[in-house]
């Protein structure tokens, strides 16, 4: 049997129609009524509860990326790999439950971010955090449907643009019905059926193959330091030998790439301030998101460490063809450890679990990045500038407009890259490099009632342009040059807004936004 | 790194990601039988006359 594709083609289609189909019934059936006005369609009617949130939150941070790389960093970096890769990108969960917490307390009619940094700032910090977080909702998107369709390419052989097609047609399938309501539920779904997948690989790990079983690999890598990944460098192998230390540096400097980097891409990301519009009050909003971190953390970790740190303990080469019964894959790289130990611990069920997960993962995140997007435009471009006295029924049009035209483009920039060979390495490096710098300015407004506001716009643009000038300058180097860049970021902007804020205070009033309208009220009070 | 830390740390790993996933089908399905619960209140509220609750606006404002 072909080896190079050990799925056929019709599985992955198979999984992305029946969860686009199976998503659209059950928000017709359940939430219809949520995309009657602009409001609840954008808020997804401000009432939803705890479980729901959580579960969509933890959804929403899950990328394929999330289950690849958390694996690869079990298999590069030994046990404590997936540690630091899970801890880092946990640490803005936590901070979100306090910032969510703070605006839907001080201002809960809000439905975006950059709304409340237009009422707590000032008009040019609106339209930086607008550009912020669209572009952030974008690029993110464009990664995940990119992500997502190589990887169902890889192991269906189905070809690229077929399932980015598909993925796009899914998040406009169910979305436009009842907008962020029917994200977050399509998300929670995704979420429950995402810890049945990752739960049966890690017990069929546990079960065949057994932890002392694994230890004794790991010990025996260790003292013979087999080449794994030839044609790697001498520090790559370093790290694998070295698989049951407690300090590995190499993966310390990922424990900080991926704490910083990810602080830019949840607090300056209107996807994760969508749940906290739509929760119900800030103690929702607070326990969502401090549970979603400890639902979240186990994710990576325990997928790295089942798949990861198993594929290294079991010595596995990459380009060797591994088997299961009469069924053979090809190892074809470092960073698909996870989806060929998933097949050599259960055949071809542990890879149809592991693409299902993969496939959750990206339609869920996908649909909320598009809305968020959605979101922005609508309540901050459109209602905000272009037509402040635009009608509920505008505003619903421009909404299912903009999620469509969104989508659209999406796919024509994920098709043409893919075309022209465009390289996504390094990219979300960039991403965590360019907007991290707004993280510092962000916490301010909602916590410094005294916060300079040409320091918070001064601080977030020259944070990101040293940043992004020392990480260049370093010839985009992805080890320490990432590490030393996401510092530099978040350094600047703090030494900027800081001092500025503590030598030319701007008080303000919290008080008065608690009793602002939203943006999206008929009688606009913005102008 | 002693095999009996690393043993612990795998079976830690695997136990913390059941509890998880168990709290979080247990907070959902409690969210979701509450919804249910909820529209069929509303449905038997709309059947004895009264006005469709979701057809109100999510938050009435005072003018």
């Amino acid at each position: 049997m072909s080896t190079d594709a050990p799925l056929p083609s019709w599985s992955i289609y198979a999984i992305l129609i029946a969860q686009g189909g199976g998503y659209a019934i059950l928000v017709w059936f359940l939430g219809r009524a949520r995309g009657k006005t602009a409001d609840s369609f954008l808020s997804g009617g401000r009432d939803i509860g705890h479980g729901m949130i959580n579960a969509s939150v933890v959804a929403t941070w899950i990328w394929a990326a999330t289950l690849m790389i958390s694996s690869w960093t079990g298999y590069h970096y030994g046990f404590i790999g997936p540690w630091w890769y899970a801890l880092g990108a946990t640490v803005p969960l936590p901070l979100m439950a306090y910032l969510g917490r703070r605006i839907k307390t001080v201002m809960p009619q809000a439905t975006s971010y950059p709304e409340f940094i237009r009422r707590r700032f000032d008009e040019k910090n609106h339209v930086l955090h607008s550009a912020i977080s669209t572009v952030v909702a974008l690029w993110i998107t464009i990664m995940i449907i990119t992500g997502g369709a190589i990887v169902g390419h890889a192991f269906t052989g189905a070809p690229f643009w077929a399932i980015a097609v598909l993925m796009v047609v899914i998040f406009v399938s169910y979305i436009p019905l009842a907008g962020l309501w029917a994200s977050i539920f399509a998300d929670t779904i995704m979420s429950l059926m995402l810890y049945v997948c990752l739960m049966v690989l890690a017990a069929a790990v546990l079960i065949k193959i057994g932890p002392s079983e694994i230890f004794h690999g790991l010990s025996e890598v260790a003292r013979t330091q087999p080449l794994l990944e030839p044609g790697t460098t001498e520090a790559h192998h370093s790290s694998q030998w070295d698989g049951l230390n407690w300090l590995n540096p190499s993966g310390l400097g990922f424990l900080i790439v991926n704490t910083v980097g990810n602080l830019g891409a949840v607090l300056c990301n209107q996807t994760y301030w969508s749940r906290v519009t739509g929760a119900r009050d800030p103690q929702t909003v607070f326990k969502s998101f401090m549970t979603a971190a400890i639902c979240w953390w186990p994710i990576p970790l325990a997928t790295g460490t089942a798949l990861g740190v198993t594929a290294l303990s079991q010595g596995l080469v990459v380009g060797e063809t591994y088997s299961f019964g009469d069924a053979a894959m090809v190892f074809t790289e470092a960073e698909a450890v996870a989806p060929v130990m998933a097949f050599l611990v259960l055949g071809f069920v542990g890879l149809t679990i592991f693409i299902l997960a993969v496939g959750s993962a990206t339609v869920s995140t996908g649909a909320g990045e598009i809305l968020a997007v959605t979101t922005v435009f609508v309540n901050d471009i459109y209602k905000g500038h272009i037509n402040p006295r635009a009608s509920d029924r505008n505003l619903l049009t421009a909404s299912r407009v903009s999620l469509v035209a969104t989508a659209a483009i999406l796919l024509a920039v994920v098709l043409i890259f893919r075309h022209v060979g465009f390289s996504f390495a390094g990219m979300y490096q960039a991403m965590g490099i360019t907007f991290s710098s707004a993280v510092i300015p962000v916490i301010m407004a909602c916590y410094v009632k005294s916060t300079n506001r040409n320091g918070a716009f001064v601080a977030t643009i020259l944070g990101s342009v040293c940043g992004m000038s020392y990480w260049i300058a370093t010839g985009a180097d992805l080890l320490w040059g990432v590490v030393w860049g996401n510092i530099i970021v978040l350094g600047v902007s703090a030494l900027i807004v800081i001092p500025w804020t503590i030598l030319r205070p701007q008080p303000f009033d919290f008080d008065s936004l608690t009793e602002a309208e939203g943006v999206l009220s008929t009688h606009p009070t913005l102008s | 790194m002693t095999e009996f830390w690393y043993v612990l740390n795998h079976w830690g790993t695997v136990v913390w990601l059941f509890a998880a996933g168990l709290y979080t089908w247990f907070a959902v399905g409690s969210d979701l039988v509450s919804m249910l619960r909820k529209r069929r209140n509303d449905t038997k509220a709309q059947a004895s006359g009264g006005p469709e609750p979701e057809a109100l606006p999510d938050h009435p404002r005072k003018d």
